[in-house]
Formats: C-alpha cells, structure tokens, sequence
C-alpha cells in the first residue's frame, strides 16, 4: 500500500508534468485505475483486482488500483486527472469529461438509470404537477437518480417546486411517504422493489424521470487512442467470457457494452451542477 | 400367679393397644411432620414464591426501562431526522433478537405511530409489563415509545425453577422424615418392643428377657425402673409362692386332723351309741332312762357333727357322689315331716306339709342326699324359729320328656335372714348368728354341705328373707321318672322292723375287742348268735370249720385284713367260699365301699354299727 502510495504519488507527479508540457501521451505500460467508492474497500478490491489482473494479461499493461477514502476525496482526484482509468457514476463521467476530458468506453447495457417519484398508494396526487409546494424525502442531495434527475425533472421540464428533505437512505424516503410525513419519495426502482411488500403495497409510482445510461468505465484523454481502444476491447473481450461475465457482474455490469460522449449527451446537457448541493468540504 | 399370666396372654385387644400404641408414636410423628410441610408448603407457595415472582417482575421492569432509555437514545437521531428506515432497522432488529420485546410502538410528536407500519399486536397478562417512554431532547417532545415486555419466558423458567425446588424439597423433607422414622424407631422403637416384649415375658413368668442397653435418656432410665420393679416382683413372687406352699402344707395338715380326729371320734362313739341304745332297751327305772336318753342325743348330736365334717372332707376333695335309684318323692317328704315332726312340737312349732305333688310319683335320683337337704334345711328353720312355723311346701312339674322339675321350699317365721348375711350364709362355718353368745348350735357346715349336693344333682338352692318375719330356703331340681315296682316292694320290707326268719349263725371279725363286743351285742338282741374273731387269720380257719350266714368283717386291720381276708375266703375250694359277707370301716367314703365290693364282699357297712344299719343289711342279703 505504501509503495502503491509513492508510485500514485509519483504518477500524479508525472501526469501534472506531462499535462503542463500539454504532452498528451499516457506513460508506456503502467496505469493508474480510481474506482467510486460506493462499496467499502475491501469488497472493491476483491471485485476489481482480478478484473485489472485479467486486464494486464490481455493488454501487456500494468494496471494499478488507487483507493479514494470518500466519495468527495474520489471526486477532488478525478477531477484533477488523477487516474488513467475510472468507474463512476453517470453524472461523475459528465463531471470528469467537463474536468479533463475522461471518455466513457464501456457501461452496462442491461438497464438504464432513472429516478422514481412514489406517492402512498391511497394518495390523492395523480398529476406530478400537483406536487408543488409538496415535502418529497430525497436520500441524499447528489443521489443521482432518486434526487440530482429528479429534482432537474421536476423544475425543469414540470416547474414544480418543492420542500426536501435528505432522510439519509432510499428505504427512509418510502417509509416518510408511508408514515405520511412526506407527501413523496425520491428512489430508483431497483431500491423501490427491494423494500419490503408492506411498504411497497402501500406505495404507488407516480413519476419516473428520462432515463440515463449507467455508470461508465471513463479513459483520461493522455492514455493514446490506441491503447484506449485496446483497453475497451479487452474488457468486452473478457466479458464475453463467461469467467469475465461473472466478474463484471459483481461491479455490477451484468452486460459491458461499448459506450462513448454521446450517449451521456443528455444528461450533460440537464445541467445537473445547477441542482448539485454542495456539502461543507 | 398363673392365672394372671393366661389373662394377659390370652387378652388380645390388650396387646394390640399396645401395638397401637407404638404404631401411634410412628403415625403421630408422621402426621406431625406432614403438617408441618404442609405449612412450609403453604408459606413456600402462597408467600415465598409469589414474593419471588414479584422481585422478577420489578427487576424485569427496572431493566426495561433502563433498555428503553437506551433504545429513546438511539431512536432520537433517527427520530430528529426522519431517518425512519433506522429506525425500522434498529426496532426490526430487536424485535427479530429479542422475542419477549412482544410490542414496540413508536409514535411521532404529534402522535402518529410510526412503528410498526402495520397493526401492533395488542398483548395482555400477567406476564407483559407495559412501559412508555417520551422521547425528548433539550427540553423538545420528538415522540413516544410505547412497549409491551413479554415476561413469559422468564416467568415460566422460573416457575419451573420453583417446581424444580418444591420437588427437591419435598424429596429432601420426605427423605428426612424417613431417615428420622428409622432413626425413632431405632433409638426409640427397637427398645420400646424390647421392654414390651421383657414385659410380656415378665407376664408369663420370665424375669430373664433381655432389657435395652443401659442408656443416659428416658428410655434407659425406664428399662432401668422395669428391672427394678421385675426384680420387687421376682422377691414378691418367691415370698409368696412359699407362703402358698405353706398355706397348702397347712391345709393338707388340716384335712388330715380331721379325717383322723373324725376317725378317731367315732370309734369311741361305736362304742357309745349301740350300749346306750342296748341299755334304753333293758329293765330301767324312769330316772335311768331319762339319763340314757341325754346320753343317746349327745352320742347322735356328736355323730351328726363329725358326719358333717367328713362330708365336708368330701366335698374339699370334691369326692361327693350320688347314689341313684327309684324313689318315691312325695313319701321321702312325708318322712322327713315325720322325723322332724316330734322336734318341731318340742319347739312349740308347728310344721306343716303342703304338698302340691303327683301321688304315684316315683323318680329315679339320690333319695338320701335330698333327704338330708331336707333335714338340714326344716332342722334349721326350727332351730332358728322361736314361735309359729315350719312349713314344707313340695311342688314337681311334669315336663313331658320323662323330666321332672322339683321346687321344695322351707319356710319359717323365725329371725330371718338380713341381706348382708344372705351373702355368705352359703359359706362354709357360716351361722346367722355368729356372737359369742349364739342361741342356737351347729358346725354351720349344713347349708354349704345342702348347696355342694345341689351343685352335684345339677339344682341350685337359694334363700329369701325379712329380718324379723322369717326365711324361705328353696332348692330346684330336676329328676327322671323311674318304675316303681320293685322298689316299692323293697321299701316295703325296709319301713317295717321285720324280724328275720330264722335265727342267724353270724362270725364279727374286729381287732378291736369293744368293738367285738358291742357288734355281738347288737347281733344277739336280734336274737341270732354272734361268734367272734380278732382276725383275718382265724376267720379264715373259722368259715372252714363251721357253716355262718353272715360274716361281719372289719376292713381295717393290722397283718390280714378285711379285704385280703374275703379274698381268700372266696378263693377257698369248699362251700366256705360262698359265706355272706359285709365289711364295714370307720371310713365311709364312696370307694371305700367299692373296694369291698370288689374284692368279694356281698355289702357294706359304716360304723359305729346300729341296729338300723344292720337290718337294712339283712334286708338287703335277704337273710
């Protein structure tokens, strides 16, 4: 770990060199790979290091997993071009290509990102119209889909304006609609099917946004096209078998599919910084 | 001594008290001790465990609510940020950990439950313990928990812990009252049967059983009063089993003073009676014949005395027998009024016979011993009778089954009889009057001699009396009917002084020569002719060498005697052999006339001899 440090440390070093020079070229065999941290990091490590390992051996490249303490520290280094190569979610990508031009290869293709609305069943919201003025529980500010999609929706395209309140997790935003202390909840549906069916049965969907595709495997421009290419190619490669499959199911991306700017398009262009909370660091 | 011994040997009840009695220091212990744990049950039950039950509970309380502090705590961030999946999480998990948390309620501020979502379970019973808790925080209400403890388990492990200690308890007490029961009856049972049976020993005569080990408790100290005591009794019992012997040495010494001393009397008196009944019948002027007369009444008063005293003997070796043949009752009645008839008037009394009896009634019983019952009993009333009279009233009822029942009753108007004295007058030497100075005379031996002959004819005999107004004396008895023929004729011959019909050839065998004097006497004022010998030897001698009709012959005598002497006689291989013979003795008991009869001898007579006897002798060898 404390050689890993001095050898990020020292690659942080050379990028800053090799940007400042303006030299777009990635350091011949060894890069640096950054991955949200969503999971605890024990559990990240076990997924991805086979994954790199695979990688290495069909590349030639030396693959390096840097670790992120928190998502903020994991936005801070991506933002400054820390890593060659980065998982994150969609909205991160946006901000990444934004920041220093990361270039999404691979996402999953089995399902698409998109936020719900849930009012209790018994409810006399029909219309998300109607829930102007109305107290909606988010689980975070940033949450992606449950709150930055929704949010951007509901002003935008729906000029609904309304009272939040962050409840911490998806499970507290239904039971604040369940418990009636909020008149709805923001989630994504795969957390609305996971609730239990007392809740769920006393939930109804009212709304769900435009959906986005999910989180990409992003490439820092420095890495040469080629490599890049080679890059994506190895892990729809490995992903076509069925030992890759399963290791890329664990990320989760049960379906890698190649992916590039354009497909984040939209959600670049719902200009979701405007509705981003800042938290205190 | 011994007659106790069988009373308490064959007294049953007696020793199963005793049995019952041991039985009952077992039982009493028993019960004792089951009282008492029946109390400790009670107390254990009714106050103990329920104050147990009430210390879990309070205890249980305490630390839910010291849980529910902790869980308001922990719900409060949650609560203060809506976080509600936390706080489902938090109380899930309880609930899901902690089954006895039976309800858990929270509800909001304004008092919206806000878990469970669903329904909460409504619990009840004794063994749920409800508690709420606010929520607060400086000072501000975020809500309220609402929870319902589920003691159940708990209760009902300790409820089985109780049952466990009841179970133990009750082992540890019954095995306690067993090992003290064991413990009683050895320390206490074992010694108690021990002095029982000694005492049950002792009972029987045996001073030797062994006693329980000397002990310092009351137990030895009672063995050591018993052995005591066995001892006292064991001295007690030996002082009297010699005075006993003494008593008993005495008595045969008595008995055989009079038997002698009555033996002794008579023979001077067979010398008296036949020479003054000789002399009254010889040419006497008046003054004589009024001296020979005292001389007869004293002889005769004697001769009664000393027959009363040797049937007394009798009866003391219970050797009194009846002799049996057919009679005629309403005769032998008659005859007694007869005999006593001339006394009677003497007496200034009259004596009245009042007979109530069928005329032809002969039955079949002991004549002479009813006579003399009745002798004694007129005898008496008249002796006890200063003025008016003696009356004899004789009834029989036929029974139908050739029994009789006899009632004779003797009433009189004499001194009569007072209660106290009705008591014991049936006693031996018992007199009405009994003072120094008593008016009238007698051995007082007659009534018990009357109440023995009754007891052997299977009657009984009683009295009735009024001090000053008079006595009945009544006997009952029952008797058989017998033919009269033949005894009518012999009683015929018997009641007329029949002279014989010639004049007899009889040989007196005596060694005592007054007595050989007197008996030739009596026989030559019959007119026959009386030879003499002095012994067994020369009347042998004598029946050989002349013919006789009859032998008298004395059954006591020195070297040969009377029955030796008939022995020999009826063994002679002559016409000798076949002499009449009549012994006669002093000694007048039953087998003393059976041993003549059996050694040969034709009949028997008792001395003195008289006139009287000597004819019913002739009559009966029908000479």
């Amino acid at each position: 770990m404390f050689s890993n440090l001095i050898r990020r440390t020292g690659t942080a070093l050379a990028a800053l060199c090799v940007s400042a020079t303006a030299a777009a070229q990635a350091s011949a065999d060894t890069f640096t790979v950054g991955i949200v941290p969503q999971f605890e990091a024990l559990r990240l490590a076990s997924t991805w290091l086979p994954i790199l390992e695979e990688l290495e051996k069909r590349t030639g490249h030396t693959f390096e997993m840097i670790g992120a303490p928190t998502i903020p520290a994991f936005e801070v280094a991506f933002q400054g071009g820390e890593y060659d190569i980065a998982y994150m979610n969609p909205y991160h990508g946006v901000m990444a290509e934004q920041a220093q031009g990361y270039i999404p290869i691979v996402r999953d293709g089995s399902r698409m990102l998109y936020g719900i609305l849930a009012v209790r069943k018994d409810s006399p919201l029909q219309d998300v119209k109607e829930l102007d003025g109305k107290k909606i529980a988010f689980p975070a500010p940033n949450a992606l889909g449950a709150s930055l999609l929704m949010r951007a929706e509901l002003d935008m395209l729906h000029d609904v304006q309304v009272e939040e309140s962050y409840v911490s997790t998806h499970s507290s935003a239904y039971l604040n609609t369940v418990l009636g202390t909020a008149d709805a909840a923001g989630g994504v549906k795969s957390t609305f099917e996971s609730q239990s069916d007392q809740i769920k049965d006393n939930l109804r969907i009212l709304y769900e946004t435009s959906r986005v595709p999910p989180h990409p495997i992003v490439v820092h421009p420095r890495v040469s096209d080629e490599d890049r290419m080679a890059i994506q190619q190895a892990i729809l490669d490995l992903a076509a078998t069925e030992e890759g499959h399963e290791m890329l199911s664990a990320i989760p991306m049960r379906e890698a599919v190649a992916t590039d700017r354009e497909e984040y398009q939209p959600l670049k262009a719902m200009n979701l910084e405007n509705y981003l909370i800042k938290s205190g660091n | 001594m011994t007659d106790i011994t069988a009373k308490e040997q064959s007294d049953t009840p007696e020793r199963r008290g005793r049995k019952a009695f041991l039985l009952s220091i077992r039982m009493k212990f028993v019960m004792l001790m089951a009282a008492f744990g029946l109390v400790a049950y009670i107390a254990i039950s009714n106050f103990w465990f329920p104050r147990v039950n009430t210390i879990l509970t309070e205890t249980q309380n305490n630390l839910v609510t010291q849980q529910l502090d902790i869980l308001s705590d922990s719900l409060l961030p949650f609560l203060i940020q809506n976080q509600f999946a936390g706080i489902y999480e938090t109380l899930d998990s309880l609930q899901g950990r902690h089954p006895d948390w039976a309800r858990v309620v929270l509800y909001s501020a304004d008092g919206t439950r806000l878990y469970p979502l669903g329904e909460p379970p409504m619990v009840t019973g004794d063994t749920i313990l409800r508690q709420s808790k606010d929520i607060e925080f400086q000072g501000r209400y975020f809500g309220k928990l609402d929870i319902g403890y589920d003691i159940s388990a708990e209760a009902s492990r300790l409820a089985e812990e109780q049952r466990k200690i009841q179970y133990v308890l009750l082992g540890l007490f019954t095995f306690a009252v067993l090992v003290i029961l064991l413990a009683l009856d050895r320390m206490i049972g074992n010694r108690i049967r021990m002095l029982v049976s000694a005492a049950r020993r002792l009972a029987s005569g045996d001073f030797k059983a062994t006693l329980p080990e000397a002990s310092h408790d009351e137990i030895g100290w009672l063995s050591e009063s018993f052995d005591a005591m066995r001892q006292q009794i064991f001295e007690k019992e030996r002082s009297l089993v010699e005075a006993q012997r003494q008593a008993e040495s005495a008595a045969v010494a008595k008995s055989q003073f009079l038997a002698t001393m009555s033996h002794e009397i008579r023979t001077p008196l067979n010398g008296v009676i036949p020479v003054a009944d000789l002399l009254y019948q010889s040419e006497l002027n008046h003054q004589q014949k009024t001296f020979v007369q005292t001389i007869q009444t004293s002889a005769r008063a004697l001769k009664s005395i000393i027959d009363d005293v040797l049937d007394l003997s009798k009866l003391e070796v219970g050797e009194l027998k009846l002799r049996e043949r057919a009679f005629d009752m309403h005769e032998l009645v008659q005859n007694v009024q007869d005999m006593l008839l001339i006394r009677a008037q003497s007496s200034n009394l009259q004596l009245i016979l009042n007979a109530d009896m069928d005329s032809r009634g002969w039955y079949f019983g002991d004549d002479d011993r009813i006579r003399q019952v009745l002798i004694n009993l007129v005898g008496n009333a008249i002796k006890f009778t200063q003025k008016g009279s003696v009356t004899i009233h004789a009834q029989n009822y036929r029974r139908g089954d050739g029994l009789n029942d006899f009632t004779i009753s003797v009433t009189d108007t004499g001194i009569g009889i007072s209660k106290d004295q009705q008591k014991h007058i049936f006693q031996r030497f018992a007199q009405v009057d009994s003072s120094s100075t008593r008016s009238v005379e007698g051995t007082g031996l007659g009534l018990s001699i009357c109440e023995a002959i009754m007891d052997t004819m299977g009657g009984t005999i009683g009295v009735a009396s009024v001090e000053e107004k008079g006595s009945t004396f009544w006997v009952k008895f029952t008797l058989p009917d017998a033919v009269p023929a033949q005894s009518a004729k012999e009683k015929e011959t018997k009641s007329e002084f029949k002279a014989p019909r010639g004049k007899l050839k009889i040989l007196v065998v005596d060694d005592n020569q007054i007595n050989l004097m007197i008996t030739s006497e009596i026989i030559r004022s019959f007119g026959h002719e009386a030879f003499i010998v002095d012994g067994g030897a020369k009347a042998i001698d004598m029946v050989q060498q002349d013919e006789f009709d009859l032998v008298l012959m004395d059954v006591q005598m020195p070297q040969i005697d009377g029955l030796s002497t008939t022995k020999t006689i009826r063994e002679l291989n002559s016409e000798a052999s076949a002499v009449k013979i009549a012994g006669y003795s002093a000694s007048a008991f039953d087998e003393d006339r059976q041993r003549c009869i059996d050694s040969g001898m034709d009949s028997f007579l008792s001395k003195p001899l008289t006139r009287d006897k000597l004819m019913e002798v002739f009559d009966e060898l029908d000479l």
